[in-house]
């Protein structure tokens, strides 16, 4: 509703923070509780079933990582996906809430990789008992996280001004454009090369239980990265207007 | 939004207007102005060639290196000499603009940036070619490779691989402009970006050193690689051409 | 118009009008704005908000930017190729025949050092060798970014002339200066910046109603 005065609006607006503070409270009671629920289903509901069924069984303690595995590369390649379209977006409209976006995309989406990429090897070595293999699959997210993080030192180098958003947003552009590439690089790199069994058993027969355990770490490691995203957003509107403020009261002191 | 700030309005002086200048026209004045500048003062020529060289020479010493090894790594280090001396190349490109702000003249003037972009992309493209060419057979006489190797083949892989990395490099180069540690940055944001087009130009070329292996589908990848980022490039020359 | 570096505007709501023939200064401390409004101008930087016209024409479309002339403290040219490499670069980007090199070599006294490379140049030569890059293809406007700062007195008197010639075709001249002008005597109207906004508008300079 549309307010005459500016004593109403004010206090409107305060209603408006209070109850976006609330929610913002019911979403972190939320998304901590997902969590313990997805830890109690990974750690104790799901069977203790290996997905790699040559293996003993004693071994199957070591797949309980894969439920937080799987969902953190699920969050960072979600991330990294609302950095592309914030980048195009920019590139349209010239809007800093959308470079505030692709930040945030960006920031989020590396942390959840290296999640990703630091519990793999933890699994791998006593599985396979190495801690790293070129598989096609673990070299193509190496290479995104690599690029992503290129594209944060490009953030980091370049002073910030107009240029930063736009030079970013460039080099998303053409990153993204360059996952299928990869995609396609890699795989054929790597059947060229002899590898290790991975997967023993049908990936696909997942025990109801673990499937549960799976979804719930899935929607609880989405929801963190949301809420992360969120702040991020957040800080940088913060942080922009900062920067403008600070000149203005430079500019007033001379 | 403001009102509009317009300047001397007297209409009906279009007719002593010049024709609009023309994209080939604009992009072959760029490529022989920027070939005509490498040629006078033949830094950029003379600092890749050597410091390929070394690379060359620095890795016959950590290798010991034999017709085995060029058998099994030979493209593997034939491009990596290419890849750095080509980024002594790429890092210049866009920066022998700044002393006299001549990018500024180029911004304010009607010419299209797209066309300055492919003028500066052909032109690195040249050079590096050049530089390549010219350190091939210096490539055959320390590596010792194997006679079955196909040398036409290697330099059409050598073009298309090049060209890829010319084609994103410039675009880099003009990104990386204006940032703190331009000739750091450039490699941080080429290399990640190359990757797949560096598997397939290496591949390639091993293929076609040992004369065995799959090499259509790597060359089919370089020239993919090639369209897709030549198009990308050029379809945003306007937002990484821009003033300082 | 509006410009805005970031959220940070550099200018705010600057917008006049200047008719055909005038020269007006540009006046205004440092940092007030005067080099981004003339690079706006030329089409070098965009407008956040509002537009820049040209004859009727926005600054984007490339027969605005056939119409306007930029010297800047900077030559625009390149220090490795002669006077005359560099005209002939600038007449291709223009879509200009090579024979207007030697005319907008004369239009400026510069034909002595023609062939000279630009780096080899004194500050004065170097200067005449920016103003016939700058007017090269007869812009209808000339905008003068400190042209005239760091230059001698017979220099800046050459150069007098030739902007005056310039101006008696009916040409606009738009020059920006931190202190009184080499030009003050010759303008018929100014504008002043202060923090990026519009404080006076004296003379010929007429307003834009909104």
């Amino acid at each position: 509703m549309a307010s005459t005065t500016s004593q109403p609006s004010h206090a409107q607006a305060q209603v408006d923070s209070k109850a976006r503070q609330t929610g913002w409270t019911a979403l972190i009671i939320l998304a901590l509780l997902l969590m313990e629920w997805a830890l109690v289903e990974a750690l104790k509901i799901a069977p203790p079933i290996s997905i790699v069924a040559k293996h003993p069984h004693k071994m199957a303690i070591y797949m309980r990582i894969f439920y937080v595995h799987v969902p953190a590369f699920m969050a960072g390649f979600t991330a990294f996906f609302v950095n592309f379209l914030a980048s195009a977006a920019y590139l349209w409209k010239r809007s800093l809430k959308s470079d505030a976006l692709a930040i945030a995309g960006a920031e989020v989406g590396v942390v959840f990789t290296s999640i990703g990429l630091i519990t793999g090897p933890i699994w791998a070595k006593p599985i396979w008992g190495i801690w790293w293999t070129w598989d096609p699959r673990l070299t193509l997210t190496l290479v995104l996280w690599v690029m992503y993080v290129s594209y944060l030192m490009l953030r980091q180098l370049t002073p910030t001004n107009e240029q930063q958003p736009r030079l970013a947003a460039a080099l998303a552009i053409f990153f993204f454009f360059d996952v299928p590439i990869d995609y396609m690089a890699i795989r054929w790199w790597r059947t060229q090369h002899p590898q290790p069994v991975l997967f023993g058993g049908a990936n696909s027969g997942l025990d109801p239980r673990m499937a549960t355990a799976l979804w719930c770490g899935v929607a609880a490691f989405l929801l963190l990265a949301g809420l992360l995203f969120r702040l991020r957003y957040r800080l940088e509107c913060d942080r922009q207007r900062i920067a403008v403020l600070r000149r203005e009261a430079a500019l007033r002191e001379t | 939004m403001s009102a509009p700030i317009s300047t001397a309005s007297r209409p009906g002086t279009a007719a002593e207007r010049p024709p609009a200048p023309k994209f080939w026209r604009v992009w072959a004045r760029i490529v022989l102005r920027d070939i005509k500048l490498e040629l006078r003062s033949r830094e950029a020529l003379q600092a890749m060639l050597f410091y390929a060289l070394l690379i060359i020479i620095i890795f016959s010493f950590a290798f010991e290196a034999g017709a085995e090894l060029t058998s099994r790594v030979g493209g593997a280090l034939l491009w990596v000499a290419f890849l750095f001396a080509g980024l002594v190349a790429l890092d210049r490109v866009f920066l022998r603009e700044l002393p006299e702000a001549s990018l500024l003249g180029f911004q304010i003037s009607p010419a299209s940036r797209t066309a300055l972009l492919a003028g500066k992309f052909t032109a690195s493209f040249l050079l590096m070619i050049a530089v390549e060419l010219l350190l091939l057979p210096l490539f055959a006489i320390f590596f010792n490779p194997p006679p079955e190797a196909r040398w036409g083949m290697i330099i059409l892989v050598l073009l298309a691989g090049t060209w890829a990395l010319a084609a994103s490099g410039t675009y880099f180069s003009a990104l990386s402009l204006h940032t703190r540690y331009r000739a750091l940055l450039l490699p941080l944001l080429l290399l990640p970006l190359a990757i797949p087009a560096i598997v397939a130009m290496v591949q390639a070329t091993q293929h076609l050193l040992d004369g065995q292996g799959e090499v259509a589908y790597w060359l089919r990848l370089l020239v993919g690689f090639d369209i897709l980022y030549t198009t990308l490039g050029l379809a945003l020359a306007d937002v990484v051409i821009q003033t300082e | 118009m509006t410009r805005y570096f970031g959220d940070w505007p550099a200018l705010r709501q600057v917008s006049f009008r200047l008719p055909a023939g005038a020269l007006v200064l540009l006046l205004g401390p440092n940092g007030a704005g005067k080099s981004t409004l003339l690079h706006i101008l030329a089409g070098a930087l965009r407008a956040s908000e509002g537009e820049v016209k040209i004859e009727g024409l926005p600054i984007g479309d490339g027969r605005a930017r056939q119409r306007v002339g930029l010297l800047a403290h900077r030559s625009l040219l390149h220090p490795d190729l002669t006077v005359r490499e560099n005209l002939a670069h600038y007449a291709a980007l223009y879509g200009l025949q090579g024979s207007e090199v030697t005319s907008g070599l004369d239009r400026v006294h510069a034909a002595a050092f023609a062939d000279m490379a630009v780096a080899e140049l004194s500050q004065g030569m170097r200067q005449k060798a920016a103003l016939a890059r700058a007017l090269l293809h007869s812009p209808r406007v000339l905008l003068l970014d400190e042209a005239f700062s760091s230059l001698d007195h017979r220099t800046v008197e050459e150069l007098r002339e030739v902007l005056q010639a310039f101006r008696a075709e009916g040409r606009t001249i738009l020059a920006s200066t931190h202190t009184e002008s080499q030009l003050s005597d010759l303008a018929d109207g100014a504008l002043e910046l202060d923090r990026g906004r519009l404080q006076q508008r004296r003379g010929c300079v007429e307003a834009v109603l909104a």
